[in-house]
């Protein structure tokens, strides 16, 4: 719907400025970021606290008790001192079918999540397409099934002292079974571009219906936000018990990693 | 009993004597032309010209009344009877003389009508809402929707005054000893540049006017009035008006004494339009030049009225000249517009035609955009027949469309119809049947080929009667019947096949009134009545049930036609007006209203977007408004300072859960929250109605509050459109007969918005967290127009044309419409959403829309 910004701003004459604003206090919520997937892989749970600055250091929880339980067995997670806030179990594979139910101790309260997986759809192939100025671009084909892709593009450039740095970018892509007309009209996004060379790291993530109204909630106020068509703005949804934000979640990834070339 | 015989033949003597004296009354025959006498002195000359002696008392001859006659060779009992013509005086022929004497019952006082329209003297066009005052009584009466007056008063001699906002006034002397019929031709201003007010009366307010609530808004002035890129907008011209918001720049959203959006009813020759918005809401779809009258009710309107809890739109097109052949067009920078006009049958039938098209598509397509189709279009038309001087038969019709579309893209449109037949029953009750069906449809055209469609159907049967009982009391009562369809947004492919997520929804609604408008001597004016009003659901479609805590639990099917639910609602309406000092008015107000459909929709965009309407039903109640408002108006000559102050209680509003999933969703229901809002304010206005300059300077204090359980933690908020503070100032500079200059100044408190109160990281992503609904404000809103227009030829003659020249937000205040926290600075004036997780540091933003805007649009009348 690019065209339409053209449209639009030609349209409305007027634009977009930045404005600066007093930020609220309040209280702060533990934030729980945790996806189990298929792969054989320790499993990785990361902890945080909101905070009231825009742009301000993230609050990592480093002294929480943090377990998996499976029907099965449980498995408790342990803090990495290298990265602050993840929590990280052995290795280990989420299975298709059965029922994970997080638990969370910090400062004296719980905190319980449960989640299942969906099967998913086959990975399409991958569409990435030359521009005019010679870079490409990661063209999103939407899939069968809903799913979340991630697209991790890591390539060598030449910073001013001419040396090399390893760059990479990271982007998320869905698809939905649902209908927002702030979707559809949603503000400009910056595109994700990259030379030569780079390599394109896919995976793509089956979702839940209650994964996906989560994802909905959570574009709603990162992606589409600001776009013409606004909505009331609205806490993204949880699947965390006691007060707590973000998600828990398990999916059935399928990976492939592709090497841009002309 | 000797004495009591004698007393008996005495008297059969004098009956005798006396009913000789009358049968000889003498045959003369006399020739009198008198202008502006006492009736003392008409007698004294009537007597010197026919040599007949009269023998009365001056007491119960009135000394002040001036009469004038004009008789030739008429028999001397004629002319007698139209000088003693209301008079409440008899005269005999007793002893050779002419005794006059007081009537001995006050119950013979013979009372007759006199009744027709009020018309434009030019164009013939009927006037809807213009004063019909007897000499300068209180007495009087106001046309209705259709022109039509009708006085019932004793026989007698009076000297009606007939006003109207854009017309000269107007006295008229009627010797009404027979009902008559009379149409009455009053003369407009000379030019659309004629300073007329949007004012809540004309300065000659009467009492009945008074207590109309009605505000009446003059489409010239509308023309006139400085817009954005000049395209005149009935709807944009209402945010000058107290009471009345628009909801935020760029938007045909309003909001009426703190109502949400959708209760504000908008009525085109008595048939229902849903959206307003051209655009997107840049403009409106009204086409100025086929307005002929616009009434606002601000609440507490007339008993006639229901079906909305907040406000009532009242518009009537033009009927189309009756005398001669007449075009009109203007060009700006938006659109292009042209209405014609003209008798069928002079004096009988007329037409009328108006079509507007927008061409700013090929100015944004030579800005280097690409798409299919960028405009907008509007169609008015209207024939007007009259029958005889009892019927008349309008038929008349309201398109409006618009296509937005580039790799898909939006259409929307509304479409009218109406068929109405005036009868005048003797000439003290009036009738009109209307048959009207509209419809309204909002497409998205999205990818893969699909069609969102959304769209409301309605018919409607409805008959009013108006019974003018005397000068001071009027009764009107009526009867309706419509049917709706809604389909609130479903799936269409390209090969015609449906897909219906959403049930779709039937109703039947009724309703039926009573009101009385009655004048309690010369102080007091009452008018009371109520409408009672039903609403029936039928099938086919499914009803869900729906948990206290939000959950679908079952369904059910309704077949076709069947009648599962039902509501009712008596709605009882109170108006009264204290006259307690002269030019003094006291008004208090109650109403009751009851509102069965309901536009469904989360949007804080000024834009119209894909917004459905769902009636009442099981899951939803009906909105029910309760109003009270206690008014204080003084009207001088030239100044007029009125004062409102008004409580609003509304109940079964509906709000949304936070990230509620409105659009194809067929649970959508479950997703809605019912609880109850009230506002209250006060408005203050001192208008100035005449001389080169006019205008009016208002200030508002208004809150608008909800609290709705399952929204913002059970706590109240206050509502999207609550704006505590209002000032605003309207003026209007007549130079000359050629030249006008006009300016407005609006300011008011920021809207409600809610800003994030804390973030967390969640994928690389800054996400907002929201501890209240609206707990915050964009900036103060303040604005300045100005604009002129100018007749180019010098003297007003055949061909006329003008030119109009506005500049809308003249200092280019940056009016904030919409605020994001989610946004990465990309170049020095653009900001993105960003492509990947962690890039960079996240920039508050605001959007406005409009900088300074000048634009310029010629027009002309032939």
């Amino acid at each position: 719907m690019n065209k339409w910004w053209l449209i639009w701003t030609i349209l409305i004459i007027g634009c977009e400025e930045a404005f600066e604003y007093e930020p609220f206090s309040g209280d702060e919520l533990l934030v729980v970021e945790a996806l189990i997937t298929n792969e054989r892989k320790p499993q990785e749970v990361h902890l945080s606290k909101t905070y009231t600055n825009l742009n301000g250091d993230v609050p990592r929880v480093t002294d929480a008790l943090v377990a998996i339980y499976d029907g099965d067995t449980t498995i408790i997670l342990t803090h990495d001192p290298e990265r602050p806030g993840t929590y990280m179990t052995d290795s280990m594979q989420g299975l298709f079918g059965k029922v994970y139910t997080l638990y969370i101790l910090h400062e004296g309260r719980e905190y319980y999540a449960q989640a299942t997986s969906a099967f998913g759809s086959p990975l399409d192939q991958i569409v990435i397409q030359e521009r005019e100025d010679g870079l490409f671009q990661f063209i999103y084909q939407e899939t069968y099934e809903p799913s979340m892709t991630e697209v991790i593009v890591s390539w060598e450039e030449t910073d001013s002292l001419d040396q090399p740095v390893q760059e990479r970018r990271r982007a998320f892509y869905y698809t939905l079974n649902s209908f927002d007309i702030t979707s559809v009209f949603a503000p400009e996004k910056d595109l994700l571009i990259f030379p030569e060379g780079a390599q394109v790291f896919r995976r793509q993530y089956s979702l839940t219906q209650n994964h996906q109204d989560f994802i909905r909630s959570f574009l709603s106020e990162v992606d589409w936000r600001g776009g013409v068509f606004d909505v009331n703005a609205g806490n993204v949804l949880t699947n965390l018990t006691d007060g707590a934000v973000g998600y828990f979640s398990v999916s059935m990834v399928r990976t492939d990693t592709t090497e841009v070339t002309k | 009993m000797r004495t009591r015989g004698l007393y008996i033949f005495f008297l059969l003597i004098c009956f005798k004597a006396a009913t000789q004296a009358q049968t000889s009354f003498p045959d003369v025959r006399i020739t009198i032309q008198e202008k502006e006498k006492t009736v003392e002195e008409l007698l004294q000359i009537i007597e010197s010209k026919s040599g007949v002696s009269f023998a009365y008392s001056s007491n119960y001859l009135p000394k002040d009344q001036k009469i004038s006659i004009n008789a030739e060779q008429k028999s001397l009992s004629e002319i007698l009877d139209e000088v003693l013509l209301g008079l409440n005086v008899e005269y005999q022929w007793i002893e050779q003389k002419v005794v006059l004497r007081k009537s001995a019952e006050k119950g013979s006082i013979t009372h007759y009508t006199i009744s027709g329209y009020v018309r434009d003297k030019v164009n013939g066009e009927s006037l809807i809402g213009a004063t019909i005052q007897v000499g300068d009584s209180y007495v009087g009466n106001i046309t209705n929707a259709y022109g039509f007056y009708s006085l019932t008063l004793p026989a007698g001699r009076y000297q009606l005054k007939i006003s109207y906002v854009g017309y000269e006034s107007q006295e008229m002397p009627v010797v009404l000893n027979r009902s008559i019929y009379l149409d009455i031709p009053i003369t407009p201003k000379f030019s659309f540049l004629e300073a007329v007010v949007v004012a809540p009366s004309d300065s000659n307010v009467h009492m009945e006017k008074a207590i109309s609530n009605a505000l009446e808004i003059d489409p010239n002035r509308v023309i006139g009035k400085p817009t954005a890129l000049g395209e005149a907008d009935l709807i944009k011209s209402f945010d000058v008006i107290p009471g009345v918001q628009i909801f935020r720049d760029g938007s045909t959203f309003f909001n009426v004494r703190g109502g949400d959006r959708d209760q504000n009813q908008m009525l085109v020759d008595e048939a229902p339009i849903y959206n307003p918005a051209h655009f997107l809401g840049l403009f409106s779809v009204f086409i100025p030049e086929a307005i002929k009258d616009v009434k606002l009710y601000k609440g507490n309107a007339p008993a006639e009225y229901g079906g909305r809890v907040s406000s009532v739109m009242d518009i009537y097109t033009k009927d189309g000249n009756f005398k001669e052949f007449s075009l009109n067009g203007s060009v700006g920078l938006v659109s292009a517009r042209i209405s014609g006009e003209g008798p069928i049958k002079k004096d009988k039938s007329s037409f009328f035609i108006s079509g507007r098209r927008s061409h700013i598509g090929g100015i944004i397509r030579g800005l280097g955009a690409e798409f299919d189709q960028l405009y907008f279009s509007d169609f008015t038309g209207k024939v007007n027949l009259q029958l005889n001087q009892k019927n008349r038969l309008f038929i008349s019709t309201f398109l409006s469309k618009d296509e937005f579309l580039a790799d898909g893209g939006l259409r929307w449109g509304n479409k009218a119809g109406t068929i109405r037949w005036n009868h005048v029953f003797g000439n003290r009750l009036f009738l009109n049947t209307t048959f009207y069906t509209s419809k309204y449809e909002y497409n998205l055209i999205a990818r893969r080929d699909i069609i969102w469609k959304n769209n409301i159907n309605n018919a409607s049967l409805k008959t009013d009667f108006i019974f003018y009982k005397d000068p001071g009391s009027t009764i009107k009562f009526g009867l309706r019947l419509s049917g709706h369809h809604f389909n609130p947004g479903n799936i269409e492919d390209f090969a015609g096949n449906q897909y219906d997520f959403v049930p779709k929804r039937n109703a039947s609604e009724s309703s039926l009134y009573f009101s009385h408008d009655k004048q309690l001597g010369n102080k007091w004016s009452l008018n009371y009545g109520f409408r009672l009003s039903s609403w029936t659901n039928f099938g086919r479609t499914i009803e869900y049930e729906i948990s206290e805590d939000h959950q679908i639990v079952d369904s059910t099917i309704y077949d076709t036609r069947a009648s599962y639910n039902e509501y009712s609602n008596l709605e009882p309406r109170l108006n009264l007006t204290w006259n307690f000092l002269h030019g003094h008015f006291l008004k208090f107000n109650y109403s009751r209203t009851a509102q069965y459909i309901n536009l469904i929709s989360n949007s804080i965009s000024p834009f119209n977007n894909l917004e459905v309407w769902l009636p009442a039903s099981v899951n939803i109640k009906p909105q029910l408004g309760n109003q009270i408002s206690l008014g204080w108006i003084h009207n001088k000559k030239k100044w007029m300072i009125e004062v409102d102050a008004y409580g609003k209680v509304l109940n079964n509003q509906l709000d949304y859960t936070d990230q509620a999933q409105l659009l194809l969703n067929p649970h959508l229901e479950a997703e809605l929250r019912a609880g109850d809002s009230w506002m209250y304010g006060i408005e203050g206005t001192l208008t100035k109605n005449t001389g080169k300059l006019t205008g009016w300077l208002s200030y508002i204090y208004s809150r608008s509050f909800r609290n709705i359980p399952g929204i913002n933690g059970g706590r109240t908020y206050p509502t999207l459109w609550d704006r505590p503070h209002q000032f605003l100032l309207s003026i209007n500079y007549l130079q000359s007969k050629r030249l006008n200059f006009s300016g407005t100044f609006l300011m008011s408190s920021g809207a409600p918005s809610s800003r994030p109160t804390a973030y967390y990281q969640y994928a690389g992503r800054t996400v907002p967290v929201y501890s209240s609904r609206n707990n915050s404000r964009l900036p103060t809103y303040h604005r300045f127009d100005v604009g002129m227009n100018t007749r180019l030829n010098k003297r007003e003659q055949r061909f006329n044309h003008f030119l109009g020249i506005s500049v809308f937000n003249f200092y280019s205040q940056k009016n904030s419409i919409l605020e994001s926290f989610n946004k990465i600075q990309k170049t020095e004036d653009s900001y993105v959403v960003p492509a990947s997780t962690n890039s960079g540091t996240i920039v508050p933003t605001y959007r406005f829309l409009y900088s300074i805007v000048p634009s310029i649009t010629y027009s002309f009348k032939l």
